[in-house]
């Protein structure tokens, strides 16, 4: 590794350490182009904001909205699941069953009653 | 079960499909506001941006796949491409605004002191403008959140070698026109 490339290491590292706001304990050390191009990478490194608790908890409630809705959508395309379970317990079987085979035996027992009439 | 990327290495996070994307909501949303605020001054159209971001991401959430990328590079070339149509709408005109107000004004003791500050920081965010588009997303890659070089690689789909000669160059870059306009 020649001097340029050493220098541009280092450099690169101290870039990494003033990007994550770190401070450089032997920066009196440092020459004075690299100390300049320090003091822009912190200067840079201040510019971005972080986000209001109150955007990032409106963003969230947006999203969550849009997520309960796509829910909402998913599920009437599907079908509910809870209605179909509930139609596939045996009790509920047996009784619609039982209810369809009354019917039936009183539209047999009408049938033959009118024609005996 | 599925990898999303951190700067600080891959992280498990339990869960999948719409729940798993309130996780992931939490953990990058400020990084990518403060990614874009880097490049939009305007505190309002940085929170339009950034719900637009994560609309997009959410609509397309379902197409995410972490095999191919992590959740990190993912959602940031998202970003990059909502803030790259986000100029092409109006111009790049935008990102060198003055911003003097941004500023904070406590640590400096004199108001003199502060202008300058102040005009230093304008006209190095106008030789940042000034930078190519590779140059420019480096850079902002770098400082907004203070990335890896390898992250940075993934986004832009460059070698971390290609990223590491870009941020020295561009440092040395700015650190030269900045030299030459106090110079003046």
């Amino acid at each position: 590794m020649n001097k340029k490339q050493q220098e541009d290491q280092q450099l690169l590292v101290n870039i990494d350490k003033a990007a994550a706001g770190e401070k450089l304990p032997e920066e009196s050390g440092l020459d004075k182009d690299t100390r300049a191009a320090l003091e822009l990478s912190r200067e840079m490194a201040s510019w971005p904001k972080s986000p209001s608790q109150e955007f990032k908890a409106q963003l969230k409630a947006d999203l969550t909205h849009r997520v309960v809705e796509q829910q909402k959508k998913d599920l009437a395309k599907r079908g509910d699941p809870e209605y179909r379970n509930f139609m596939r317990r045996p009790a509920w079987q047996f009784t619609i069953a039982g209810f369809g085979a009354l019917i039936i035996a009183a539209i047999i027992w009408l049938i033959v009653y009118l024609a005996n009439r | 079960m599925f990898n999303i990327g951190t700067p600080n290495g891959e992280k498990k996070v339990s869960g999948a499909g719409r729940e798993a994307f309130a996780e992931l909501y939490e953990q990058f949303m400020p990084k990518v506001y403060r990614y874009v605020t880097f490049r939009i001054r305007d505190e309002h159209m940085a929170q339009d941006l950034t719900a637009a971001i994560f609309e997009k991401a959410f609509a397309k959430f379902d197409g995410f796949n972490p095999q191919k990328a992590t959740f990190s590079t993912w959602i940031f070339t998202i970003a990059r491409n909502t803030v790259i149509d986000h100029y092409r709408v109006y111009g790049k005109h935008e990102d060198i605004m003055e911003d003097i107000e941004a500023k904070t004004t406590a640590q400096y003791p004199s108001p003199e002191e502060e202008a300058i500050k102040a005009e230093n920081s304008r006209k190095l965010r106008q030789f940042v403008t000034q930078l190519n588009k590779r140059e420019q997303e480096a850079i902002v890659l770098k400082y907004s959140n203070g990335m890896s070089n390898r992250e940075i690689a993934q986004i832009l789909k460059l070698t971390e070698s290609n990223v590491g000669s870009i941020l020295c160059r561009t440092v040395a870059k700015l650190r030269k026109s900045f030299v030459e306009w106090q110079n003046e």
